[in-house]
């Protein structure tokens, strides 16, 4: 009796199983990059198995690593289809450098490639031409607080500062010193005018006019602070390993205060904030507010702090104060002008998807690449909601977000390279995905704690 | 709604209620129970005619031999009745379960509890609080037309939400609705029942967060919803809402025959359902679709009964064939490109010796074998996880008739949980928390053995109540695991398992 119940089972099984239906089905998918470099630039061979490669998945953020061979194959096998970033990054000490090219450095040698919104529907092979830049020891930014505090409990915005140091060996003055808010589309929807990676395409702007690469040689301001001079650009002395922060308004956040509207703004939970009283320099819009549109009042929380000098607003749109995106679409730039350059007098162009121009219409200062001591690309931790990158990878190969997303109380930091002499040598690899790191709450002290070692 | 319940109510106080107390009627031997409970036309067709149950169970289990979307501890209450009325020539009969159930330390639960092998669900790893409510109904009105032709209209209902109170916070309300009509065919020892399966149903999730901290950030990883697009594709922060619209056919197939001293029940049927997926939530007519998920659901059962003098044998057959597969708008925009599959197979063999005449002691013994075939892929992610397993359930019941006409019973039910074959591939470029934290626990669940031992006391009396049959009723159960096939554990699935289940319940049989 048992043996036939079995062979019911046994029967029932097989018979169901045949039953089971063919259906076309969706593929994972085998992609193969090779790796390489201009060998105008990089006239020797590269070891590219020191290669790392990173394909992100944008829908889930999974992040996947693969080593590369000696000659710069990189697979990945079985990916599951859909939108990804790849990020490749190649580090030669420096001695592996001296050997290799037959030039004497005592820093490293960094190759880098980043890019977004790759759709990869099905097996596919690219060419990755990573990019050598050689950072500039200068002024580098090294402390951005985007993200903002808790929207009721915290200080929303209001609380927001940049921070620049002085990464040389010599004094560096900041005068004429300027901090650009660089603007691109803030959105991954596709459409005309639009470069590959959905960025718009500059060079489509309507009376486009300029030398070389419109969308590589320039970056487009939404916004450019400019530190004061006095004419001889001498009265902001920055020592090596010091730094100056530009607060959006130098009040102490952590207590409450009066608004212009008379208004007390209160503060729930302090300890979600920061002290910006002691801050070098504040963005007061009111001035360039009125100068623009005559009868208009300062924005409410935008105070003016007569104890700390305000920068020149030389453009500013979308906003009534310091206003940098919390969710990581905008990117971010320090430059100085040479000679007699104004940054006032910078051609601006519209965005190449409006094909209209008329006198509302915002048109963009066009900032030379060439003036750009330091960029920072930023982005939103979350990949699927990363908006395409606003700076070439020779301006930045690399990406940085806060983990806490926004509002998160959250900085990016740069990362603290090595000491010399007591002095802090921060990291400057045109990589901001290398050279960044995330403080759990910005810290615009100066100290210690505002570093990352 | 309410209709539905007093309806219930009305055909579990049938007419003639008295008329079964103080003899071994349906109430008192469990297989008895097995076959009237069965389908619809067993119900339809029982003798006596008129019966009715009502139960009230509280149920609670707990442990880490689980699912890895089963909460580590669950409390239950259901309050079940079950009756069939004869009013002339007008049968009504059907089932209807209210229950609550808590769920507690339920990780990747954002779903509802009903719908297993379907896809589009929201999960987070976080553990958390569960509540889920459900009513559902199967009732059954047919009327003797004459002797050969008793038409009847079958309605199925459904009624589900969940929530959950830790973020991301879940919420699920779920409807279904069934309208089944049919004939049934009366001949001489003869019973042919079929029926048509015609049905619509809608859910509405959401996931949102009261801590506005978690719904950006990722500081808190097991707080980030996903949504599961498949069995291993998902999709971080989605969307916070979703609807599902589907719609059922199909047929069933009864029939019931004696011949001699044997009763042969047979059923056949073969379900079909469509679920649309959206995450419009303007109109229930116009949406776009996003995803849609077909599941193909056959079963076959049969039910022998041999009555011999002193005994009863009851042989129960079983099988049910599953075939879902997905299709989303990512991959094909008329969703003919499938990223999902599931088969499920499941075949049963039991049998059952029951002593039918006695006056102090009983007993009943016999033994079930059941067979699983679980097969799950995911295209996209190039997984593919099949897990076969048999149960193996011997049985042993006794049964005591007290001098006051109270009724006791021991049973006692040791199963073995045995896997057969075991087979996994993935892609490690496509592997992330879902395929780690839930395919790979539940391939190893599958995949392990474990023994069960199950301990049942029931008490039945006429004492409370003249015109009633009133009963207690008790169950503990403890599952364990006893190692597995392979020495790799792939998941955090632990290998020293255990499970508790204890119910205790109280029941009326009218």
């Amino acid at each position: 009796m048992k043996y036939k119940l079995l062979q019911f089972v046994v029967v029932v099984a097989v018979f169901l199983q045949g039953c089971k239906k063919d259906n076309d089905h969706v593929q994972a998918v085998d992609l193969v990059y090779q790796l390489e470099v201009d060998p105008s630039v990089v006239a020797f061979d590269v070891p590219f198995d020191k290669a790392n490669v990173v394909l992100i998945n944008k829908t889930n953020n999974e992040k996947y690593n693969a080593k590369s061979s000696a000659d710069g194959k990189v697979s990945f096998n079985g990916v599951t289809p859909g939108t990804y970033s790849i990020n490749v990054s190649l580090v030669l000490p420096a001695a592996d450098f001296t050997n290799l090219s037959g030039i004497w450095t005592e820093e490293d040698f960094h190759l880098n490639y980043s890019e977004d919104n790759l759709p990869y529907y099905s097996s596919s092979s690219a060419s990755i031409p990573l990019v050598h830049s050689q950072p500039l020891e200068n002024f580098v930014i090294k402390q951005i607080y985007f993200a903002g505090s808790h929207t009721t409990k915290g200080a929303n915005f209001r609380d927001q500062f940049f921070e620049i140091y002085n990464n040389s060996n010599s004094v560096l003055f900041a005068d004429s010193l300027c901090f650009a808010i660089v603007h691109g589309k803030t959105t991954n929807t596709t459409g005309d005018f639009l470069l590959p990676n959905l960025q718009y395409d500059w060079s489509k702007s309507l009376d486009m006019n300029s030398w070389g690469n419109a969308n590589t040689d320039y970056i487009y301001a939404k916004a450019i602070f400019m530190i004061p001079s006095n004419g001889k650009g001498d009265a902001y002395p920055i020592q090596p390993g010091q730094s100056i922060v530009v607060a959006g308004t130098a009040i102490d956040h952590t207590k409450p205060y009066t608004l212009n509207s008379n208004k007390e703004q209160g503060i729930e939970d302090g300890t979600l904030t920061i002290d910006l009283s002691k801050a070098d320099f504040e963005v007061y819009m009111a001035p360039y507010l009125r100068k623009i549109k005559p009868n208009s009042t300062p924005f409410a929380s935008d105070i003016d702090n007569p104890g700390v000098k305000d920068v020149e607003v030389l453009f500013a749109t979308g906003m009534n104060d310091l206003l940098m995106n919390p969710q990581g679409k905008e990117s971010y730039v320090i430059f100085k002008t040479s000679g007699n350059v104004d940054p006032n007098n910078f051609p601006k162009y519209a965005i190449p998807t409006l094909r209209t121009l008329t006198d509302a219409t915002v048109l963009y200062p066009q900032v030379p690449v060439k003036y750009i001591l330091d960029a920072v690309e930023i982005s939103s931790v979350i990949e699927k909601n990363i908006t395409p990158r606003r700076l070439s990878l020779q301006l930045d190969a690399g990406r940085i977000a806060v983990t806490g997303g926004p509002y998160s109380s959250q900085s990016v930091v740069r990362k603290t390279k090595k000491m010399v002499n007591g002095k802090r040598v921060l990291e400057d690899t045109n990589n901001s995905s290398h050279d960044f790191g995330v403080l759990l709450k910005a810290d615009p002290s100066k100290g210690s704690t505002s570093f990352i070692d | 709604m309410r209709f539905l319940i007093y309806l219930l109510i009305l055909i579990s106080f049938p007419i003639h209620a008295n008329s079964w107390v103080g003899k071994d009627s349906i109430y008192t031997q469990d297989y008895q129970q097995m076959i009237y409970r069965r389908n619809f036309l067993s119900h339809n067709l029982s003798t006596p005619k008129n019966f009715g149950e009502v139960s009230l169970i509280y149920s609670n289990s707990n442990g880490n031999r689980r699912l890895a979307q089963q909460a580590h501890n669950r409390q239950q209450v259901d309050f079940y009745a079950i009756g069939a009325n004869q009013l002339g020539d007008f049968r009504i009969s059907g089932d209807f379960l209210f229950n609550k159930v808590f769920d507690d330390s339920l990780s990747f639960g954002q779903r509802n509890d009903i719908d297993e092998w379907t896809t589009f669900n929201y999960f987070a790893s976080k553990a958390g609080k569960y509540e889920r409510q459900n009513y559902k109904a199967n009732l059954t009105l047919s009327y003797k037309f004459n002797d050969l032709i008793q038409p009847f209209f079958n309605v199925n209902y459904l009624s589900h939400w969940t929530t959950g109170s830790v973020d991301p916070r879940f919420e699920s309300k779920k409807f279904e609705m069934k309208y089944n009509p049919g004939v049934i065919l009366n001949f001489d020892n003869t019973n042919i029942a079929i029926k048509a399966i015609i049905g619509k149903g809608r859910e509405g999730t959401g996931v949102s967060y009261k801590n506005k901290n978690y719904s950006q950030s990722l500081l808190y990883p097991d707080r980030v919803h996903y949504l599961n697009l498949g069995y291993g594709k998902i999709s971080i922060r989605d969307t916070s809402s979703t609807r599902r619209y589907s719609s059922f056919v199909g047929g069933e197939l009864t029939g019931h025959t004696q011949f001699g001293n044997i009763i042969l029940d047979l059923n056949l049927s073969a379900e079909f359902k469509n679920d649309n997926m959206t995450n419009d939530l303007k109109s229930a007519q116009v949406y776009r679709k996003r995803a849609v998920f077909k599941e193909d659901n056959y079963n076959a059962s049969a039910l022998i009964q041999v009555l011999g003098n002193r005994h009863h044998h009851l042989i129960t057959l079983d099988a049910q064939y599953l075939d879902g597969r997905d299709g989303l708008i990512e991959f094909s925009a008329n969703f003919d490109k499938v990223n999902y599959t599931v088969n499920y197979q499941s075949a049963r063999v039991g049998y059952l010796l029951t002593k039918r005449d006695y006056i102090t002691w009983g007993y009943d013994a016999g033994v079930d074998i059941e067979y699983y075939n679980i097969e799950r892929q995911d295209y996209a992610s190039n997984l593919h996880v099949n897990n076969s397993f048999i149960h193996i359930s011997p049985q042993g019941r006794i049964y005591y008739r007290a001098s006051g006409g109270d009724l006791i019973q021991f049973a006692f039910k040791p199963k073995a949980i045995v896997n057969m074959a075991d087979e996994i591939t993935y892609s490690i470029n496509s592997l992330n928390n879902y395929i780690e934290s839930v395919v790979l626990w539940d391939y190893d669940y599958y995949r392990t053995k474990a023994w069960k031992l199950d301990w049942n006391a029931k008490w039945i009396t006429n004492k409370v109540s003249s015109q009633y049959l009133f009963g207690v009723y008790a169950n503990y159960a403890m599952e364990r695991n006893i190692g597995t096939t392979s020495t790799e554990i792939l998941s955090r699935f632990p290998m020293q398992a255990i499970r508790n289940y204890f119910s205790i319940g109280v029941f009326l049989n009218i």
